[in-house]
């Protein structure tokens, strides 16, 4: 690494003293008659390539491809960069129909790699074959970052598996209101379709079906996972969490009417061992899983909110069964009914320990 | 080990020098952590200090940077986290956010400057951060506003023009 900051040192010096005469911005000053225009260089357009593709990579789709139409040093610089293809009204158009014909040209225009793939709120109806199609394209090969949700419309809603064909690269992933593919199916789908995502950060299911075994093995595939959030899912009823890098779970249970009768929703959290876990976050005060283990999680920090769904909040080895309201609870724990409290806590846990509920 | 802290210093492309801790330096610059290694066997036995010549990078960008390093990468500075970090969801704001905001919030010339030095430095954290604050200044904006905001000269001819219009026509 740096060996190769070096080369790239030497190189940027190179490129510094080049850039001492901007080339762009000369000849414009020249004034007409006697008034001399005072030219601002146009040091933007003289920022290396890579630098300029890190910038248009950034931009909603629409925003990065009108950069071509800047001058002639900007024409190629969307193609080259990575692909930032957004599939709403904000990264292309307002029109439905319009968008889906807009993805199918913007896929066969641009060469690819990408950086980053976003449909939200997508209207499936009988567009899978579709959007399985973008998915499959090679124009997004290399992709970092990927948020696929569909609209609710009642019907099936299957996630295509070749959404984890991106598995090596994504650093970000979000699917929500998608049946995610069952394990086997991904038994039967080529090796690199399987739940393996060595770089995967973030992880976020919402309002996903995703069964048991899936999540875990999932889980179990992401060897630098920061960031877990599992949001109003069904299918998983007990959710046992081991990992070296997680720092934060962000956990909701879903509380209203599902399509599916029966719903299975998660009852139990056991956070196994996590040394790095800072924040266990229950999101909704109202309904949590109903039994809460954290075995050993030395780093925790913060627990909350703690919710009236909880019947049994386990730290370490210490028990605390709560049989009525948050209320009792509270009293059981000798903790101050205040913004906050702060407890003395077993020895699985950093000695600041701090359970904290938001008062209505 | 409580003896007093390494220090370097960078000199600027216009000569002026500036200190800074070699711990905090390091961690957030590849190419001087790369710079002070290539050093070190030659100073292991003086006690003068370092201090590194840094030809792409004038005083004023270079101060800039060092006030974001000292920010954002000394550990003295981060202990004792305020309290709305430690209860902030994942994805709520950062607390060096405003600081980050205010920071990039500068005219087009120095933030291009700064680009350039984070680049230069390889400081990854403050490259993101310009390349989003460029980026800020182009998103929403139309091709002329872009080009009058950044001094860009259109050298288009108009037929070249009219083509890329209508290739793109579905970004305009």
């Amino acid at each position: 690494m740096v060996a190769e900051a070096r080369v790239k040192r030497i190189r940027l010096e190179e490129e510094c003293r080049r850039r001492q005469e901007p080339p762009f911005a000369v000849g414009l000053g020249i004034g007409k008659g006697e008034d001399v225009v005072v030219v601002h260089p146009d040091l933007i357009s003289c920022l290396p390539d890579e630098i300029l593709h890190d910038i248009i990579t950034l931009l909603p789709t629409r925003d990065g491809a009108r950069t071509q139409a800047i001058s002639r040093r900007w024409r190629p610089l969307w193609c080259a960069a990575p692909l930032n293809l957004q599939v709403d009204h904000r990264g292309l158009c307002g029109q439905d129909r319009k968008r889906v014909t807009l993805v199918a040209k913007i896929l066969a225009d641009h060469p690819g790699p990408a950086r980053r793939l976003a449909i939200p709120w997508f209207r499936l109806r009988d567009r899978y074959a579709k959007i399985d199609g973008w998915l499959r394209s090679p124009a997004l090969a290399g992709l970092q970052e990927i948020q696929i949700s569909y609209a609710p419309d009642g019907g099936p809603r299957p996630l295509p598996p070749s959404a984890l064909r991106f598995a090596l690269t994504l650093r970000t992933a979000e699917f929500c209101c998608c049946d995610f593919p069952a394990a086997d199916e991904e038994m039967a789908a080529p090796p690199s379709l399987h739940l393996n995502f060595p770089q995967l950060k973030n992880l976020t299911l919402r309002s996903a079906s995703v069964s048991e075994a899936t999540l875990h093995r999932l889980l179990s595939g992401c060897p630098a996972l920061e960031s877990l959030r599992l949001e109003t899912n069904v299918g998983v009823g007990s959710l046992r969490v081991s990992s070296a890098t997680l720092k934060s779970i962000s956990i909701r249970v879903l509380c209203y009417p599902y399509r599916v009768t029966d719903p299975v929703m998660l009852q139990e959290l056991v956070v196994e061992d996590a040394p790095r876990l800072e924040r266990l976050l229950l999101v909704d005060p109202r309904n949590g899983p109903r039994t809460i283990r954290v075995m050993k999680a030395p780093a925790l920090e913060t627990m909350g909110m703690v919710s009236d769904g909880i019947s049994e909040l386990v730290l370490g080895t210490t028990v605390f069964r709560v049989a009525g309201s948050l209320q009792q609870c509270c009293n059981l724990l000798s903790l101050h009914l205040y913004i906050c409290w702060l407890i003395i806590v077993p020895n699985c846990l950093s000695s600041s320990f701090l359970v904290r509920r938001w008062l209505p | 080990m409580a003896s007093e802290k390494k220090v370097v210093f960078l000199r600027s492309s216009d000569g002026e020098a500036f200190e800074v801790s070699e711990e905090v330096i390091s961690a957030a610059s590849v190419t001087i952590k790369g710079m002070i290694d290539e050093e070190s066997p030659s100073r292991a036995d003086t006690a003068a200090t370092t201090t590194l010549a840094i030809p792409n990078v004038t005083a004023a960008t270079l101060s800039r940077v060092l006030h974001y390093v000292n920010k954002h990468f000394d550990a003295a500075a981060v202990v004792g986290r305020p309290d709305d970090y430690i209860f902030c969801a994942p994805g709520d704001e950062h607390p060096l956010a405003r600081f980050d905001d205010d920071f990039v919030d500068v005219d087009n010339d120095t933030l291009i400057d700064l680009v350039h030095a984070a680049e230069y430095l390889h400081i990854k954290k403050l490259f993101d951060l310009t390349c989003k604050a460029v980026a800020d200044k182009l998103k929403g904006r139309t091709i002329d506003q872009i080009r009058e905001t950044f001094g860009i000269v259109n050298d288009y001819t108009v037929e070249e023009e009219v083509e890329v219009y209508r290739e793109n026509s579905w970004a305009f």
